[in-house]
């Protein structure tokens, strides 16, 4: 499965990140810092898991209301229409604007939803030291990086539209309360794909594995 | 460990130093922070999840699931949710939830409606929703039982639960010109609207419409037990024996109708009624003044002659003051003696005498039938007048006549009939048609004969008299000249001392003499009976 070779952290050396210096230390010790400029020092980044299952779940929890709140007010002569990204979408496809539709489900509906899929499934694998391919993994979490981001593309086009669109009752558009609710899960999401440590899922590879 | 690292690693590495302080992680508080919020999202969604109820109508018209809103006073207290068909697709059911908050005022009594751009009763109303789109109005009110299933108001209510004010309802034979939004006004200022009517089943009870009026506090107050509520709408022209009157109220009124209400003149204020008291609404202001005495008694009265010109509602009178009115007027025909009569209900309103001495008495007593038995007896009678000549209207006088042959009520009869004595009117008929069987034509053509037959005589008259003047005056002047003359001669013949008149006298004397001795005579005569024979003798 894995190439040959082996991990700085199983010779009990860490690199700092901030002098470059490789400390040796101790196993199973918990806050090393650096000898020369004193910068925490660490093999993994501390509570990777942790810390990415709390923002996960922040997360997971936020996508309830972020999905069942209106996400966006529009006011069109005096009448006012509040959408949630659901039934946003489902306008536009009723609207025959189906690519339209089709790109606002994946950003902002399929996108969170994966990533938290694929984030809860690399930490259970990861927590129960999984061997199972483990390059697919990083690739996994690698695409769940990079796509993140652009779930945020639904907050700046409200964000636009509200800056732009403001003619009083001929045509107002405003933010809903799911609006704050999704950008949450958004940034949640990416703050637990940051906090995740791929080098976990390699971890795993080792002969004797440990944090 | 060593023999694994790089072999261009430099001599034995830094321990690295052990950090022993703990970090508290924080990085937990962000999901409870995000469960606390979605929690609170949660609950307060929950806790506002007001009651669902059902309201049907007859059209969705500008409603829509999911957007319509229910607004009180303006005030969004409610969402609709879905719009179904009833069951058997005659109506519209729709299924709103409501704020939580305006949970305890949803009651039997409350009342949706949809509000629309509408025109109506002069009024524009809804012109707000032309641009923002229909919704849903409430009427919240505590009263009543709660209910979540609603029959939903075609039309916005006039009135809703929290204007104070009373309803009270009107019976009226017929609705004229008012309609629902119809001003109710008390000394011409608005106080009120009428709010609903009902058309009343003559099966079930008197027949004629129901209106309900709601008048705003505190004008309700002004409505007593004896306030007269009459119809205020249009131009009233009423030709009847009073004579001819127009009665018209204000501009306002006419244009669009309403009722106004008071108190009869000189009347005293009556307690205070309760609301939905029901009031009876007079067709005009005089016949509210007029309906002053609630007891009132039917008497039928038969005439002889025609009625026309009686109506119903012309008064009856007692020497000129009205004591009541003619009720009903109709014609009877006796299916076995094929004979017609014409009985006319009356109402007195005994009330209206002011008696002296005992109490006045009240209906079907002894001493009530003994009082009209008295008053008939000395000569009672009811008598159809004229009250108008332009109009010809009749109306009932009551008077007494002493000459009138004794007649009796009819007591039997329902009602009970009181004598009448025949118009005066009729008896002027009976000297018409006596004048009409004259034979007028044929008196005519004779006077015309004769007319022309004077003519001609005068015509032969003057020919006499131009002959008269011509021939005869030349004639008459000539004897009237002689005739002078011999008068003159006469009178010479007859002067004092003229040859016959002394010639006259003489023998005058003469004659005197002779009759002095033919007296003497007759004195011896009579003495000496025998001188006849024997002659004159001696005097003795």
């Amino acid at each position: 499965m894995s190439g040959p070779g082996v991990s700085a952290a199983a010779h009990h050396l860490t690199a700092c990140h901030t002098c470059g210096l490789i400390s040796r230390h101790p196993p199973r010790a918990a806050h090393l810092a650096c000898s020369r400029c004193g910068a925490s020092l660490h093999t993994r980044i501390p509570r990777s898991i942790q810390r990415s299952w709390a923002f996960l779940l922040a997360a997971m929890v936020l996508y309830l209301p972020a999905n069942l709140l209106p996400m966006m007010q529009v006011t069109s002569l005096g009448q006012t229409r509040s959408d949630t990204i659901l039934s946003g979408a489902e306008f536009l496809l009723a609207s025959g604007m189906w690519p339209l539709a089709l790109i606002v489900f994946v950003a902002s509906i399929l996108v969170p939803f994966v990533k938290m899929a694929i984030l809860v499934y690399l930490l259970i694998s990861v927590q129960f030291g999984s061997r199972f391919r483990p390059l697919d993994r990083t690739r996994l979490y690698r695409l769940t990086e990079f796509v993140g981001r652009w779930s945020m593309v639904d907050i700046y086009v409200v964000a636009i539209l509200v800056a732009l669109v403001n003619l009083g009752n001929i045509a107002a558009i405003r933010a809903g309360p799911g609006a704050l609710f999704f950008g949450a899960v958004v940034v949640l999401t990416m703050f637990a794909a940051r906090t995740f440590d791929p080098r976990l899922i390699w971890d795993g590879m080792e002969p004797t594995h440990g944090r | 460990m060593a023999a694994e690292l790089p072999p261009d690693s430099p001599e034995p590495l830094p321990e690295a130093v052990v950090d022993s302080r703990r970090r508290l992680s924080l990085v937990w508080l962000i999901p409870l922070v995000a469960i606390l919020a979605a929690g609170w999202l949660g609950y307060r969604t929950q806790a506002q999840q007001g009651p669902l109820v059902s309201i049907s109508f007859q059209t969705a018209e500008g409603l829509e699931a999911g957007k319509t809103r229910v607004r009180y006073k303006d005030v969004e207290v409610g969402q609709v949710e879905a719009i179904e068909l009833s069951r058997d697709l005659s109506k519209v059911v729709v299924r709103a939830r409501l704020a939580r908050q305006v949970d305890s005022f949803v009651t039997d009594q409350t009342r949706f409606w949809v509000v629309r751009p509408r025109f109506s009763g002069g009024q524009v109303s809804g012109l707000s929703t032309l641009v923002g789109g229909a919704y849903i109005g409430v009427d919240l009110t505590d009263k009543g039982q709660p209910a979540r299933a609603f029959e939903g108001l075609e039309t916005p209510p006039l009135v809703t639960a929290n204007d104070p004010g009373s309803i009270f309802t009107l019976h009226a034979e017929r609705l004229g010109s008012l309609s629902v939004g119809s001003p109710v006004r008390f000394r011409d200022i608005e106080v009120g609207r009428v709010v609903a009517y009902t058309l009343l089943e003559p099966e079930t009870g008197p027949g004629g419409v129901d209106i309900q009026v709601f008048i705003h506090a505190p004008h309700d107050a002004k409505v007593r037990a004896n306030t007269r509520f009459w119809n205020a709408s249009g131009i009233g022209l009423i030709l009847d024996a009073n004579g001819v009157r127009l009665s018209t109220e204000s501009v306002t009124s006419l244009l669009q109708g309403g009722i106004s209400y008071g108190l009869p003149p000189g009347l005293a204020p009556g307690p205070q009624v309760a609301d939905d008291t029901v009031f009876e609404l007079f067709p005009n202001q005089q016949a509210a003044e007029e309906e002053r005495y609630a007891h009132r008694e039917t008497w039928q009265l038969e005439f002889a002659g025609s009625v026309r010109g009686l109506n119903a509602g012309a008064p009856v009178e007692f020497r000129g003051i009205r004591v009541g009115e003619v009720r009903e007027v109709s014609l009877e025909l006796d299916a076995a003696t094929r004979q017609t009569r014409i009985p006319v209900l009356v109402e007195i309103e005994p009330e209206r005498l002011h008696m002296s001495g005992e109490a006045v008495p009240g209906p079907d007593t002894d001493t009530k039938h003994q009082l009209w038995d008295q008053l008939v007896a000395n000569g009672l009678r009811a008598q159809l007048k004229t009250g108008s000549l332009i109009t010809g209207a009749l109306y009932v006088d009551l008077d007494f006549y002493p000459d009138d042959p004794p007649q009796q009520i009819a007591w039997e009869q329902t009602p009970p009939q009181l004598p009448t004595v025949p118009t005066p009117l009729d008896e002027l008929r009976g000297l018409l048609t006596r004048l009409s069987r004259l034979p007028l034509d044929r008196m005519g053509e004779d006077l015309g004969r004769s007319l022309s037959a004077l003519r001609d005589t005068l015509e032969q008259t003057r020919v006499v008299l131009q002959r008269l003047d011509g021939e005869t005056a030349p004639e008459l002047n000539r004897t009237l000249a002689q005739t002078r003359q011999t008068l003159e001669s006469m009178q010479k013949l007859l002067t004092p001392g003229s040859p016959l008149q002394s010639e006259a006298q003489r023998v005058l004397a003469e004659l005197g003499a002779a009759a002095r001795s033919i007296r003497v005579m007759a004195d011896y005569l009579e003495r000496h009976p025998e001188a006849l024979i024997r002659g004159k003798g001696a005097n003795p």
